[in-house]
């Protein structure tokens, strides 16, 4: 169970090792694209760390990483081409976004860190906590952005006429206000529980 | 010696074994994503001209769309300020006057060079011939088109894919 909840909070992939940022930053103008791409790159963890997990007796340590990115180049493509048979709109609003968790490091950094040197079902928890993880504070920046930037949430209108709208929100620079401020609230939190104790 | 053979024999079985995931995947979707595309562009032309009976015609090479008597439509495309910009223009049965524009894909900055995808930029195509002209302030002439503040590059990109597209089309629909 440690190994699901640690991902959450305590070594959130994005607040704690600010792992991932190139979709952070560019998917979390609106929340429907930030959960998509949350469960995109949770359902390409969890795949590879399986993967990976079961044949990490099997791959010569010289060639790990070029093996661990053929298998997560290949959940990303079957992704990829699900989300665009199935989910054609979703998939035309995140374009390249989707090719590119090849390259995400947490999913290449759970390979090397985690299921290379533990066993199927606490690599497949650690997948799902870490993705999770990762798809909160995506949803969140998400949100932040979408009912500051645009004033609607998941598309509906969120906030009273007479608000303004704060189109710097959506843009890059929004991104990275929105991160700085959650990583500083992350870590306030953290400290003040760690003070308790 | 033995260890490279021992490497390459690992390596080729995992993308072996990759392709033949992959393949197997693109077998089954592969229609269904020719289909989503297809029926975007055809969604895109029913919009364009509600009512109509749409049948998909090619010419010299150039694939459009007749719509009854009402006119044509056909898909441009160009490379904008991040990405290739692609529409669907409907123009009347005289080739003269722009029915209205639907863009299909467009990846430019939220906020700025995605509004050349919001109607207050494309109505101002709306019954009016090509060639147009991009200006920075109100329109004065009957062909200046409005750029949207802050997308200059991607508004000028709109405006010179429909006046390419529309100088090929006349010359192919006569």
């Amino acid at each position: 169970m440690k190994d699901f909840l640690k991902g959450i909070f305590e070594k959130n992939p994005i607040l704690c090792y600010l792992l991932g940022l190139c979709p952070t930053l560019a998917v979390t103008t609106n929340v429907i694209n930030a959960l998509t791409m949350g469960l995109s790159v949770i359902f390409v963890l969890f795949f590879s760390n399986v993967i990976i997990s079961l044949i990490r007796k099997a791959v010569p340590h010289q060639v790990r990483i070029a093996s661990y990115i053929v298998v997560i180049a290949t959940f990303v493509t079957i992704a990829d081409i699900f989300l665009k048979a199935n989910f054609f709109e979703m998939s035309r609003e995140l374009g390249p976004f989707i090719p590119l968790i090849v390259v995400n490091c947490i999913i290449l950094g759970r390979a090397e860190a985690f299921a290379s040197r533990h066993g199927l079902v606490r690599s497949m928890l650690d997948a799902l906590g870490m993705g999770t993880g990762f798809t909160l504070v995506l949803c969140v920046m998400g949100a932040i952005r979408e009912i500051l930037g645009s004033g609607t949430f998941l598309g509906a209108k969120a906030v009273p006429g007479f608000f303004p709208q704060f189109l710097v929100m959506i843009l890059p620079a929004g991104a990275f206000i929105t991160l700085g401020l959650l990583v500083g609230a992350h870590q306030a939190i953290k400290i003040s529980k760690n003070e308790k104790r | 010696m033995k260890k490279i053979v021992k490497i390459s024999l690992f390596l080729l079985c995992l993308c072996f074994a990759s392709g033949l995931i992959l393949s197997f995947v693109w077998e089954k979707s592969s229609k269904k994503i020719d289909e989503n595309e297809k029926r975007a562009k055809t969604e895109a032309v029913e919009e364009l001209f509600p009512g109509e009976e749409i049948s998909a015609l090619s010419l010299d090479g150039e694939e459009y769309w007749q719509a009854g008597s009402a006119g044509y439509a056909f898909e441009a495309s160009i490379m904008g300020f991040q990405d290739e910009i692609r529409a669907v223009v409907g123009v009347g049965k005289n080739m003269d006057r722009i029915k209205g524009i639907i863009i299909l894909k467009c990846l430019e900055t939220p906020g700025l060079g995605a509004e050349v995808t919001k109607d207050k930029f494309l109505k101002q195509f709306n019954g009016k011939n090509a060639p147009f002209s991009i200006v920075k302030t109100a329109p004065r002439e009957k062909y200046d088109i409005q750029a949207v503040t802050g997308a200059t590059i991607s508004s000028r990109a709109v405006v010179k894919m429909i006046n390419e597209k529309m100088m090929k089309m006349k010359a192919v629909i006569r």
